[in-house]
């Protein structure tokens, strides 16, 4: 058996696999999201500009660039307290349940939040007991307290190597040269852990504006978001119109695309500042 | 500090425990409308574990998530194989199409395959032979990670030279060098890719909905009738990934295999 021709013959075939189910599917995508019966045309595109969409496209922006930066906020400060803790134990626990907790979205997360925060649910009960307002889990306000279960997780996991690169030592050094421990995170720390901050950032506003088992289990749909607009075109229950969830499809790549450009060069810059060491 | 540092840590502990653990006392209680559940009791349990639609549900998420897992590692482990030794200049374009799913969700992806797989001749919507490939797409991106890190930290193409100027044939270099080297890697990618499709639910929806019933379709149909029953699914849900993410881990921490490999 010659391997090369081997291996080579299952890159092929992985090839047609993915023209067929990845990359066909999506350049029909952009193709019918600007063409109608007759040819090339804006038509899908206006229909989805129209307000109902557009407030679903402001939605998700406000909702995934809100989440990013609690998340953010939470998980750098908790990448960094797990980075300066000496117990292993509590380390190694916290970075496994972090790991699983950030790729726990879905079904079972939605149903775990109507638990405590369904309209009898448990901790709602319990601030209704203390005087302050019940948090309903159905709003579209208040569902960053559900996204904020796999973005906190995800942000502490993504942040921990940046946090292990900075060696424990260098603060012990610029703190025997005479710097507070405040001046060495201000001139050593954040300029080291800036690039993967804002690139961690852009994978958690992506995260979030992909989303759609959660809210769609949550709320069926009646929460206006872009993903379960799409969902609503193709499937039918309320509009079915899948020349409108293509150009919708199409807003929700093209900024998807942006975000993982922005991502790139956030990765370069922090391999620049890891060469520079 | 020291108290910033342990309240911040408990504080992401209680968020990412608490709701679990509530969601547990609730599918163990009879009722909970008060502070404190009023009468306990199995029945959600075994009203979950008595349903045959669950247990076919169940397999049928079991056998999407394994064809899904199996796909992605046929596919991944010989490609990166043949690219990394052969066509190095090829692995940005497997890293585009690999990381696809991110411009490209699940939801999107539905959109595009049901317009092409819902006309004759390629009518496999609504079926798993069309769930199962969408499906394997959507987590490619977790099994590629690792095994894509296998192969670059194993340093596969100097492992290879090595083997072949001590005689070794190819195929020899692939079952004793390379595939060793490299099988931590594709278990703790294929156990990450595994979680995720056992969980998958936007493609589940959209592409087939109730014709080919999956355990998370199950469960988003039992919400609205028996809260308790739910609540089980999801703690045992959790479990499941918890269960599969540390196994996962564990794999992980056997990189250093890597060095005694290239010490010998």
């Amino acid at each position: 058996m010659n391997l090369r021709w081997a291996t080579f013959a299952v890159a092929f075939l992985f090839l047609a696999f993915l023209l067929m189910f990845e990359i066909l599917p999506g350049i029909l995508l952009v193709v019918s999201a600007f063409t109608n019966k007759f040819g090339f045309s804006f038509e899908h595109i206006q229909e989805a500009t129209k307000p109902l969409f557009l407030k679903a496209l402001v939605n998700s922006v406000n909702l995934s660039f809100f989440t990013a930066l609690e998340g953010a906020a939470l998980g750098t400060l908790t990448a960094g307290a797990i980075w300066s803790s000496k117990n292993v134990k509590v380390k190694r626990f916290t970075t496994a349940i972090s790991g699983v907790a950030a790729n726990f979205a879905g079904v079972p997360l939605a149903f775990a939040f109507v638990v405590i925060l369904g309209s009898s649910g448990i901790v709602n009960l319990l601030l209704e007991r203390v005087g302050i307002e019940p948090i309903d889990v159905y709003r579209r306000q208040n569902l960053h307290w559900v996204y904020l279960y796999f973005q906190w997780p995800l942000m502490t996991v993504l942040m921990l190597p940046a946090f292990n690169a900075i060696q424990r030592e260098w603060l012990e050094a610029a703190r025997g040269l005479g710097s507070s421990s405040l001046g060495f995170w201000f001139k050593v720390g954040i300029p080291v852990l800036l690039p993967t901050l804002l690139g961690s950032m852009i994978l958690l506003f992506a995260n979030s504006f992909g989303a759609y088992a959660t809210v769609y289990a949550l709320s069926q749909g009646s929460i206006n978001l872009l993903p379960t607009q799409i969902g609503f075109q193709v499937s039918g229950q309320v509009g079915y119109d899948p020349g409108a969830a293509a150009a919708l499809s199409v807003m929700m790549a093209v900024t998807l695309l942006l975000s993982l450009a922005l991502y790139r060069f956030s990765r370069r810059w922090a391999a620049q500042l890891e060469g520079a060491k | 500090m020291t108290f910033l540092r342990r309240g911040i840590i408990g504080l992401l502990l209680a968020y990412l425990l608490l709701p679990i653990l509530m969601t547990l006392v609730y599918s163990l209680s009879s009722s909970w409308t008060e502070l404190v559940p009023k009468a306990f009791s199995l029945e959600a349990w075994s009203h979950l574990f008595g349903d045959p639609k669950f247990w076919a549900d169940g397999g049928r998420s079991l056998i999407l998530a394994f064809s899904a897992v199996a796909l992605s590692i046929f596919f991944l482990v010989p490609t990166l194989f043949a690219i990394t030794l052969y066509a190095p200049k090829l692995s940005s374009a497997l890293e585009f199409f690999s990381l696809w799913p991110f411009v490209f969700p699940g939801v999107i992806m539905a959109v595009g395959l049901i317009k092409i797989f819902s006309t004759p001749p390629l009518a496999i919507s609504g079926t798993p032979w069309l769930l199962i490939p969408a499906v394997t797409v959507v987590v490619m991106p977790y099994a590629y990670r690792a095994v894509a890190n296998a192969f670059e930290s194993a340093d596969v193409r100097q492992l290879a030279e090595a083997a072949r100027s001590l005689g070794a044939s190819d195929l020899q270099i692939l079952a004793w060098v390379i595939f060793p080297t490299v099988l931590p890697g594709v278990l703790s990618g294929g156990v990450l890719a595994l979680s995720a499709a056992f969980g998958e639910f936007s493609l589940a929806q959209l592409l087939v909905g109730s014709s080919w019933e999956t355990l998370p379709y199950y469960q988003y149909l039992t919400n609205s009738q028996d809260g308790h029953k739910s609540a089980a699914i999801s703690v045992l849900a959790f479990a499941i990934a918890w269960g599969l993410g540390s196994f996962a881990l564990g794999l992980r921490s056997s990189d250093n295999l890597k060095d005694a490999v290239t010490l010998a």
